[in-house]
């Protein structure tokens, strides 16, 4: 007897041949663990945007590692996953402003370190800040921790920090922002007293098991872990700089919670993943144009705001951020305290005035400037509308886009002497927690350093100084404002946007993000009754 | 040329590369005319737009028509081709003649200069430049020739070697010519033939750097057009529209195909062992 398989039967052709294996991987895709889309094995398969370079806190110097930081380590306390930057208590019971250089803390017992390092003391919080700021480790963070001096022990869990002077943004940048993370005095010792992409212990939710160069972190949860249930036994933080390459794992089921383009937005909204849904986060990120005042080309601050007003910033957003986005005011983005409602030149320009302003600094035109923009294709598609703005009032701008390492060194005065030949730039960075954060940049001190306009304003200084010496709110607010004023009256600085950070996410997922956009690891939930 | 054409006519492939090549290039020269809109035109509210009979093509990220930025890339590619190879071979043939024909001791330390350049991989040599002195058209180019004067120069050194010898060589030195005139009238019209097959079929290597270097962002800068940029752009924004990963895709197949065509083709015809007259020129 012969057995009839398809192979032998007639019915057995290329039809067939496409259906069945059709079917098999639709099968071995329900079969296959990373393409099924219900929470697996009480898993969190998370993108990272970077790959971590440091894991000791006062050397992190990426959101990515913060976001991992925030699940492994403990601060005195964290920002809550509500969508604002309010903070709350984490290692510490009780957290209090004495005055406005003292703050007082006693942190909850039990709370145990990884790897056998014991119960996280007041000793070690005082290790940890101190550590921040010594001179002979000469950590990267160390600006963080502004006037912080030390701190006294009262008990095993009691202590006082103390600052030299008072600074308003010290519990969101330097406490809850992880510079402070609270580490084991001996474990760092045992360590070194320097670690770098392997913690030698830890005390938060999850603990570190593993980083594998510019694949993954693995984290798992921590048994000794004595504070709010967290939901994931395992989460994979994969390291994948390639938004597209992010968007594209997510569409094959290997990440539960992605970034996405902007770009790609339109693409999900139309074509959704099964049991995912597509958000838009604020990212927290600010754009602007730069110019640099001490350049022959820009020392005529008519010629600097002929170009504030002769950019057209809603032709920019749209075409960038696919109108996702909103113009911005300044570097303080909405929702924070110090955001101003409007800017002073409004996003959509006014050409014609621009055009009188050139006529009135007497350039004859046209005039030809450089731009240099990071090698990125939002922030090239943001540089050739101010390119075609610009030409439509006579100045001619050649693009120079750089690698991002080249990019970020060019306005420094320590990578050479290319600081006084960059005239235009297309520039942005992630503010902070607090609009000390976002401002502090630009005083005169950071001429050379990140400030490549080389904007220099002695009021503007005064104030900086001033709104981080008072912790009352209302004047904290008009005076950032006022210095943003400063800025766009500069004519250094034509404000683009805050961005947006679109994330599309499994519906078996809750996340939780900060107003920033970072994820803020601990508190991922799933959906009910999905784990 | 008369016959040149003639014996290219009776070759399919040979012909079908002709008129590509000659399509493409009368499309370049002629881009002003052709294109029907500004390439550089930026209409925002009417991004990566699909093939109308206004954009033949459809649009990109920026509004812009994909099809008269394609036509004007083609200049670029072209430019560039042309300048590198025709600056490439000029100076390799000049190298390779002297290396041949010239004394041994020269040709040693030639042929060890020309072997320590390509021993460069291009595009890492590229890139290197390109960091040092930033991207630019005149740099790709720069970059292009200097990689490609060694293989010109090997070909034509190797070329000069086998002709040197050669009873008629040797008869006009017994008469008294000079090496000049042996150089130009003798040795020069003897390996012309596989030095312009090889420029043939490396434009679209070229071509193909080109647009890889401006892919990378390398290349020329925006918003000049380029089929590299184009494609570079259509990558961002595939997910979008598809049109400018083809429109940029296309030609440089066409380009491929055409130069591959013809220079294949001109090597059966020049190539008197292939064309089986088996004899030199002269």
């Amino acid at each position: 007897m012969v057995v009839e398989t398809p192979l032998n039967s007639r019915r057995f052709n290329r039809r067939v041949f496409l259906r069945g294996t059709t079917l098999a991987g639709l099968s071995l895709a329900g079969a296959i663990p990373g393409i099924s889309w219900a929470v697996r094995n009480n898993q969190l398969h998370i993108r990272n945007y970077t790959d971590v370079s440091s894991l000791d806190p006062p050397f992190m110097i990426s959101g990515a590692e913060g976001v991992i930081a925030n699940a492994i380590y403990q601060s005195l306390l964290q920002f809550r996953s509500d969508g604002t930057w309010n903070t709350q208590l984490d290692a510490a019971e009780y957290f209090a402003e004495i005055d406005a250089t003292h703050y007082a803390f006693r942190l909850r017992p039990g709370q145990m370190f990884s790897n056998g390092f014991g119960e996280l003391t007041a000793d070690d919080v005082k290790f940890s800040l101190e550590r921040a700021i010594d001179p002979t480790l000469n950590a990267l963070n160390a600006e963080d921790m502004g006037p912080f001096s030390h701190v006294e022990v009262q008990d095993r869990y009691s202590g006082t920090i103390v600052l030299h002077s008072p600074y308003a943004a010290f519990v969101p940048v330097a406490i809850a922002g992880g510079t402070a993370a609270i580490m084991s005095r001996k474990a760092v010792s045992a360590a070194g007293g320097r670690f770098g992409t392997e913690p030698p212990c830890c005390s938060g939710p999850y603990l570190f098991r593993e980083w594998r160069a510019q694949r993954k972190t693995v984290l798992e949860r921590n048994p000794d872990w004595s504070g709010p249930a967290v939901a994931f036994d395992e989460i994979h933080v994969y390291a994948m700089s390639d938004v597209k390459a992010s968007e594209t794992a997510f569409e094959a089921g290997q990440l539960d919670c992605a970034e996405i383009s902007v770009e790609s937005t339109a693409h999900f909204r139309k074509n959704m993943p099964p049991d995912s849904k597509l958000k838009i986060y604020p990212s927290g990120r600010n754009y602007w144009l730069g110019m640099n005042q001490s350049n022959p080309a820009l020392q005529d601050i008519r010629v600097r705001q002929a170009i504030q007003w002769g950019v057209d910033v809603n032709a920019v957003v749209e075409a960038a951020w696919f109108g996702l986005a909103q113009p911005s005011t300044g570097p303080v983005p909405a929702g924070m305290l110090g955001h101003r409602p409007s800017s002073h030149v409004p996003p959509a320009g006014d050409p014609a005035r621009a055009k009188a302003l050139l006529v009135e600094a007497g350039i004859s035109l046209p005039l030809r400037l450089r731009l240099d923009v990071n090698n990125d294709a939002l922030e090239l598609t943001a540089v050739q509308v101010i390119q075609w703005s610009l030409k439509k009032i006579g100045i001619e701008v050649d693009i120079r886009a750089q690698d991002n390492g080249t990019f970020l060194s060019i306005g420094r005065e320590d990578a050479g002497d290319q600081w006084q030949d960059i005239q235009l730039f297309f520039q942005s960075f992630v503010g902070g927690a607090d609009p000390y954060y976002s401002l502090v940049w630009f005083v005169s001190e950071q001429m050379g350093r990140w400030n490549w306009e080389r904007f220099s304003n002695e009021e503007f200084d005064l104030l900086n100084d001033k709104a981080i010496a008072t912790t009352v709110q209302v004047e904290r607010d008009t005076f950032y404002r006022r210095m943003q004023d400063i800025m766009e009256d500069s004519g250094c600085y034509r404000f683009v946007t805050n961005g947006v950070m679109p994330q599309i996410i499994r519906n078996t997922i809750q996340p939780a993000f900060q107003p920033d956009g970072y994820a803020l690891l601990r508190d991922f939930q799933p959906t009910k009754g999905e784990v | 040329m008369k016959n040149f054409l003639r014996e290219l006519s009776r070759d399919t492939p040979g012909m079908i590369g002709f008129v590509i090549v000659i399509i493409v290039l009368a499309l370049s020269v002629f881009a002003s005319v052709i294109a029907p809109a500004d390439p550089l035109e930026i209409d925002v509210y009417n991004r990566l737009a699909s093939p109308s009979w206004q954009h033949w093509l459809g649009t990109d990220q920026l509004g812009r028509d994909i099809f008269s930025r394609v036509l004007y890339g083609g200049r670029v590619a072209l430019k560039v081709a042309l300048i590198s190879i025709s600056v490439a071979l000029l100076c390799g043939l000049l190298l390779g003649m002297i290396a041949g024909f010239g004394p041994s001791w020269l040709d040693r330390i030639l042929v060890v200069c020309f072997d320590t350049m390509r021993s460069f991989p291009t595009v890492m040599f590229a890139l290197a430049i390109m960091t040092l002195t930033g991207p630019s058209l005149n740099t790709v180019i720069a970059v292009i020739i200097i990689t490609s004067i060694p293989v010109y120069a090997r070909v034509v050194r190797t070329q000069t070697l086998a002709v040197r010898n050669l009873d008629f060589i040797l008869a006009e030195r017994a008469m008294g010519a000079s090496t000049l005139r042996i150089l130009r009238d003798h040795i020069l019209p003897n390996i012309s033939a596989p030095l312009l097959i090889l420029a043939s079929m490396d434009v679209p290597a070229v071509v193909g750097m080109e647009a890889g270097l401006s892919f990378l962002g390398l290349g020329v800068g925006p918003p000049t057009a380029s089929w590299g940029s184009i494609l570079n752009d259509g990558y961002s924004y595939l997910r979008n529209s598809p049109w400018p990963i083809i429109a940029g895709g296309i030609p440089l197949i066409l380009v491929t195909l055409g130069f591959t065509f013809l220079g294949e083709s001109m090597r059966d015809i020049l190539d008197p062992k292939l064309r089986g007259k088996g004899a030199l020129n002269q």
